[in-house]
């Protein structure tokens, strides 16, 4: 009794858990900065940097203007790095899941989302004009990419036939990879996830030239950290989603059957995760910011018709 | 041990905001060219950073005059603590060549409190990294205190980044 | 709908200096700016009457540190033509190989600053890297990145010799490799054309009501150059092509700003090529007799005025300096009205502000 909760607690605190996330959440970051960094001539940050980011911050001082409404301010960087971490446990990391149950893909997909809201809200209720402003773009973002996000995804689990993304990734072992099948739908995944991360060139809410900092201009110290580390974490999850979804998880195809499969799991996945997060570098680096009108052209001309279309197909399909 | 840390992060991750309050903007571009390929601060964990809350630095350039002087508070006051100042360039320490003049009141320590000079017309990048790096060693946090330095905000602080900016005060005098 | 009032500085991301706008935005849209300078006004035109006229040449090279040595080239024409002094011709071609220099590094700088406003941050990073080299340049021959001090009444101070002149060749092509990457770069990448085609339209008329110069009026095909049209230093002895171009919007400013850097570096050419033997100064004295004079010159963002009187002390007894960011700021007005927020700092860039220039 004792030594199963006591399993189940290092399940979920220390590996595949918060721990491992938090990890991941920073050297994710670095990779990023990294890339970015050499892609653009320059040298980039320690691999400490993230870490003493987080710290630093975690230990200043935290204001707020006197007219933001502070408890609510001080909720919502929590509830969001909750919203993120509870997705984290439903996806499964190198074929092991902490929590898995028929329909847990849309559970996922929902608590990834939250944040975006919460970022809205965030901008709103701290007042300051940029704030306001960038929040509002959020919000507007947030339709241009999550539609076609929502159909991308789901195109895999019709096929699949289930909601569940440990039976998806099980699927993708014995067939192939999603992403061989709908690769299209993989593009839209994509595009969707720089959208949820407002990385280049969807930076729309966060443009610092237009609205100095976002909805977070006014946020500092210890909320300005939780909100980062949000950010961090949802990169996780989202790189570690599309791996599942797409690319097989840890899947290595006939290489799979090697001895010492656990490790074999491992490197796969993180192979996968790392090649996802290094497309992810590179594309920041090669786009200008869009506008906010051009930006939501692109999701309702282009990418949410295309997710229609990869969805009928995909349905067709199923039906013959 | 906790203290510890959070010097250690401290000295690695200084955020820097930078404020011209009259300059001639030789040594706003040398401050932008830190960011650059040749010299890249972000090797020593420096960021520039748009909103003065987020920043731990404020790296200020050339002389104050009468109407930059009130922003100028304004931004030092909406830092969270701790922060530092660093006065870049000849005018920022002293007002330099503008000395004397109707419109001036100095260089930075005028107005607000200055913990680093960076004399040069305009100093060299490899100078404003060395002066950053010196005032970098110089920050630690005190085995025997809490390592949180949360004075009591003065009201002025609580406005926000983007508070209007066309109110009387601002005309200096 | 609900207008909001957004301030753009004096502290923003989006301005290197201290500049204040007022914007009133109906949601994305803006309606209407009100502007408001002074925040770098430093009363040099003041401070320029209690000086002697050797000491202004130290005072006006840090009217703007972007375009320093034009300033001070301005300034010392003014009062040569006012002593009647005749500057030898080596002193006249190393001035004007500055002034070139000063442009690419400037252009450069812009090219950068356009980028980063408009979210692409690479392009940044590279054309700065770039301008590195001719700050190099310029650093090799007088011993300062930013402020060289290159001028005084009479002529220059700096004499390079024959080995200087190679490595800075080598520099330069170096350089033209670069600027011609950049150049493709500005024609065919698509995120930057999409975001700046289009956008901060003007036209000859407005150019024209608002007296804009430089880069921004040969963007809707002015063809008008104050190095060509009314030469001063050795401009006469050297060819070049004035870039126009018809478009009006920022993506036709980027692409007048980043041929001229061709242009200048050709310029540098001629000039290495041509560099005539002898002094570098006469001596000037240090009384200025009575008499007024306007003198002029084309800095990186257009034409800069200098009106000169001396009454025949050691000190001018006015000095009015007119910079092409004043007409600038007065276009913007028209420019920042009815437009998106996020072309805003597009436009801004677009017409290439330099307040200090501006506030003096
Ligand atoms: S110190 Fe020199 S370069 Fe810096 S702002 Fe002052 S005059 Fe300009």
């Amino acid at each position: 009794m004792l030594s199963d909760i006591l399993y189940v607690l290092i399940r979920l605190l220390v590996l595949p858990g918060f721990t491992f996330l938090l990890a991941c959440a920073l050297l994710f970051q670095w990779i990023d900065r990294r890339t970015i960094a050499r892609l653009q001539a320059r040298v980039g940050p320690p691999w400490y940097q993230p870490l003493a980011d987080l710290v630093k911050l975690l230990t200043k001082e935290s204001i707020l203007p006197a007219e933001a409404d502070l408890p609510i301010c001080t909720a919502l960087p929590l509830v969001s790095l909750a919203a993120v971490l509870t997705a984290a446990v439903y996806v499964p990391v190198g074929g092991h899941t902490t929590y898995s149950f028929e329909g847990d893909l849309i559970v996922v997909l929902f608590l990834l989302s939250l944040p975006a809201l919460f970022y809205f809200l965030a901008g709103w209720v701290s007042v300051g004009v940029y704030s306001v402003v960038g929040g509002s773009r959020s919000l507007l973002q947030y339709f241009s990419y999550e539609v076609p996000f929502l159909m991308a995804l789901s195109a895999p689990a019709i096929l699949t036939g289930s909601w569940s993304i440990s039976r998806i990734v099980g699927q993708q072992a014995t067939a192939t990879w999603t992403v061989f099948v709908q690769p299209l739908g993989f593009l839209l995944a994509l595009v969707g996830l720089i959208g949820k991360l407002k990385r280049v060139p969807f930076d729309i809410p966060k443009a610092k030239s237009e609205v100095v900092g976002g909805p977070l201009t006014e946020f500092s110290g210890r909320k300005l950290a939780l909100w980062h580390l949000t950010v961090d974490i949802q990169t996780v999850v989202g790189v570690f989603l599309l791996v599942n979804m797409f690319l097989g998880g840890s899947d290595l195809g006939p290489l799979s059957s090697l001895p010492l499969a656990g490790l074999m799991d491992a490197l796969g996945f993180g192979l996968k995760a790392l090649v996802m997060l290094l497309t992810l570098s590179v594309t920041s680096v090669l786009y200008a910011r869009l506008r906010i009108d051009q930006l939501a052209d692109l999701g309702w001309r282009v990418l949410a018709p295309l997710g229609m279309l990869q969805l009928a197909v995909t349905m067709l399909i199923g039906a013959v | 041990m906790l203290n510890r840390l959070v010097q250690w992060a401290r000295r690695r991750s200084p955020w820097v905001l930078h404020y011209n309050s009259g300059g001639c903007n030789g040594c706003d571009i040398e401050i932008l060219d830190l960011l650059t390929p040749r010299y890249d601060v972000e090797r020593l964990g420096i960021l520039k950073e748009a909103s003065p809350r987020h920043a731990d630095i404020l790296l200020c350039t050339g002389p104050v005059t009468r109407q930059s002087r009130d922003r100028l508070r304004r931004i030092y006051e909406q830092m969270p603590a701790p922060k530092w100042v660093v006065a870049v360039g000849t005018c920022a320490t002293s007002g330099g060549v503008f000395r004397g003049s109707y419109n001036m009141l100095g260089g930075i320590d005028q107005v607000i409190p200055v913990d680093l000079y960076i004399p040069g017309c305009p100093p060299r990048p490899e100078v404003i990294i060395e002066g950053l790096a010196r005032l970098l060693a110089t920050i630690d946090v005190p085995e025997d205190k809490p390592p949180r330095d949360a004075a009591e905000p003065p009201a002025e602080q609580l406005k926000s980044v983007a508070a209007d900016e066309g109110e009387a005060s601002d005309d200096g005098d | 709908m609900t207008r909001v009032t957004i301030p753009i500085g004096p502290q923003h991301p989006l301005l290197k200096e201290p500049l204040s706008f007022m914007l009133t935005a109906e949601g994305e849209r803006v309606v209407d700016s009100v502007l408001r300078l002074g925040y770098v006004h430093r009363g040099i035109e003041r401070l320029a009457e209690e000086r002697s006229w050797v000491q202004n040449v130290h005072l006006l090279e840090r009217v703007c540190g972007i375009c320093s040595h034009i300033h001070t080239t301005t300034y010392c024409q003014g009062v040569e033509a006012l002593l009647e002094l005749e500057v030898p011709p080596r002193a006249q071609m190393i001035r004007t190989l500055m002034c070139e220099l000063e442009r690419i590094h400037s252009h450069l700088l812009w090219l950068g600053v356009l980028a980063e406003n408009v979210g692409f941050t690479t392009i940044f990073m590279y054309s700065w890297r770039d301008r590195e080299m001719v700050l190099d340049i310029m650093e090799d021959l007088s011993g300062g990145r930013i402020a060289h001090a290159v001028n005084i009444i009479g002529g220059v101070r700096i004499d390079p010799d024959a080995e200087q002149l190679d490595s800075i060749r080598r520099g330069l092509d170096k350089l033209q490799q670069q600027v011609d990457t950049l150049l493709d770069v500005v024609q065919h990448e698509r995120s930057l054309r999409v975001r700046t085609q289009h956008v901060g339209r003007t036209t000859k008329e407005l150019v024209r009501r608002h007296c804009v110069v430089g880069p921004v009026a040969r963007a809707v095909g002015i063809d008008e150059d104050i190095r060509r049209d009314a030469p001063y230093a050795a401009y006469d002895r050297l060819s070049f092509k004035v870039i126009t171009e018809s478009g009006g919007d920022v993506w036709a400013t980027a692409l007048v700003r980043v041929r001229e850097t061709s242009e200048s570096l050709s310029l540098c050419h001629q000039i290495l090529d041509q560099l005539d033997p002898g002094d570098v100064a006469t001596r000037a004295g240090r009384r200025v007799p009575a008499g007024e004079v306007v003198s002029r010159a084309e800095a990186p963002r257009g034409e800069v005025i200098y009106y000169i009187r001396s009454a025949g002390t050691d000190k001018p007894a006015r000095l009015k300096i007119r910079t092409p960011t004043l007409p600038a700021l007065s276009l913007l007005g028209e420019q920042l009205r009815d437009i998106k927020l996020a072309d805003v700092p597009v436009v801004l860039s677009g017409v290439d502000l330099c307040i200090a220039c501006a506030d003096r």
